[in-house]
């Protein structure tokens, strides 16, 4: 079976409040996908986070490329996690993990 | 936190002594205008007035009057879908109207981050279906955070992607997040300008007394 296709995003998550860690981020985003888009998106996103520091908020996330942009979108219409009121981020895109750090 | 989200100005409702300014850090700074939303006579009364003190005059998307009134009027610049509600329809003949005078429609993108599920379904259903009217008339459409807070500000990719939510495709985002609301800046700078005499009239040389 052909394996499918990757997209890393490179992130940052400004946030006012308390430190928001990887778990949290990660649930809010899956919410706010299942929320816009519906299960089917969520089951096809395969979204992970790679890396990401509580502190500066920088992260990276991993997702299959076909639903990118509905991760990223549900990702920057997140308002607050918790108490933490936050804005996310989208940096930069890419097919590799190599290829963003350059 | 503009800076850091790779923002470049911003407009704003406080009373500023200029209505272009641009901060120490680079930061551009435009005074913005909310024309009442209480009746067409209110509105004209206050859009002279508003026009000659802020960079960018706005009214809200309410009754049909107004709406009309504000997409015929050179000088009001948007049309605002700040409380997205079933009221707040544009009609294609409104549109129609606003693309010739260049009054853009603005997505204001606060009110679907602070609500969630079956309220947020129907603030993305007003959103889309005026912006697919907008489109259709060649009215302009230009994308804008909203906020009130420095937290509801988005970085201009973030607000890219949430336009491809409301039916606009990925070039047409960079036009409601860049080159549209830059255009009307650069529109309104000239017509506060002192050598602005009326839209393709300008003083290019002044005289002496001799």
């Amino acid at each position: 079976m052909k394996g499918r296709r990757k997209r890393y995003l490179r992130f940052c998550l400004h946030r006012e409040g308390s430190p928001v860690n990887d778990k949290q981020l990660a649930k809010e985003i899956w919410k706010n996908l299942l929320s816009l888009y519906g299960e089917v998106a969520v089951a096809d996103s395969r979204l992970y986070l790679t890396e990401y520091n509580e502190d500066s908020g920088i992260g990276i996330l991993q997702c299959n490329a076909a639903v990118l942009e509905h991760v990223i979108t549900s990702a920057a219409l997140i308002g607050s996690i918790g108490k933490t009121s936050v804005s996310f981020e989208p940096k930069r895109t890419s097919g590799t993990l190599k290829g963003l750090k350059n | 936190m503009a800076t850091n989200l790779g923002l470049t100005g911003f407009t704003t409702f406080l009373e500023r002594d200029e209505p272009f300014e641009t901060l120490e850090n680079g930061m551009n700074l435009f005074t913005r205008t909310n024309l009442p939303e209480n009746g067409l006579r209110a509105a004209k009364k206050s859009v002279k007035e508003a026009r000659s003190r802020a960079a960018v005059v706005a009214i809200p998307l309410r009754g049909v009057d107004v709406a009309n009134w504000a997409a015929e009027d050179e000088r009001v610049d948007l049309l605002t879908l700040d409380k997205p509600n079933n009221e707040c329809s544009l009609r294609g003949s409104t549109a129609k109207l606003a693309a010739v005078s260049g009054t853009a429609l603005e997505i204001p993108i606060r009110p679907l981050l602070k609500s969630s599920g079956l309220a947020r379904s129907k603030v993305i259903k007003v959103f889309r279906e005026n912006v697919h009217t907008a489109l259709g008339a060649k009215m302009q459409v230009i994308l804008s955070s909203g906020s009130k807070s420095k937290m509801s500000m988005r970085s201009p990719t973030a607000l890219r992607y949430v336009g491809l939510l409301l039916g606009l495709d990925w070039h047409y985002t960079g036009i409601a997040v860049h080159e549209g609301p830059q255009g009307i800046i650069e529109r309104n700078r000239k017509r506060l300008s002192p050598d602005f005499v009326a839209p393709g009239v300008q003083v290019v040389k002044r005289g002496g007394t001799e």
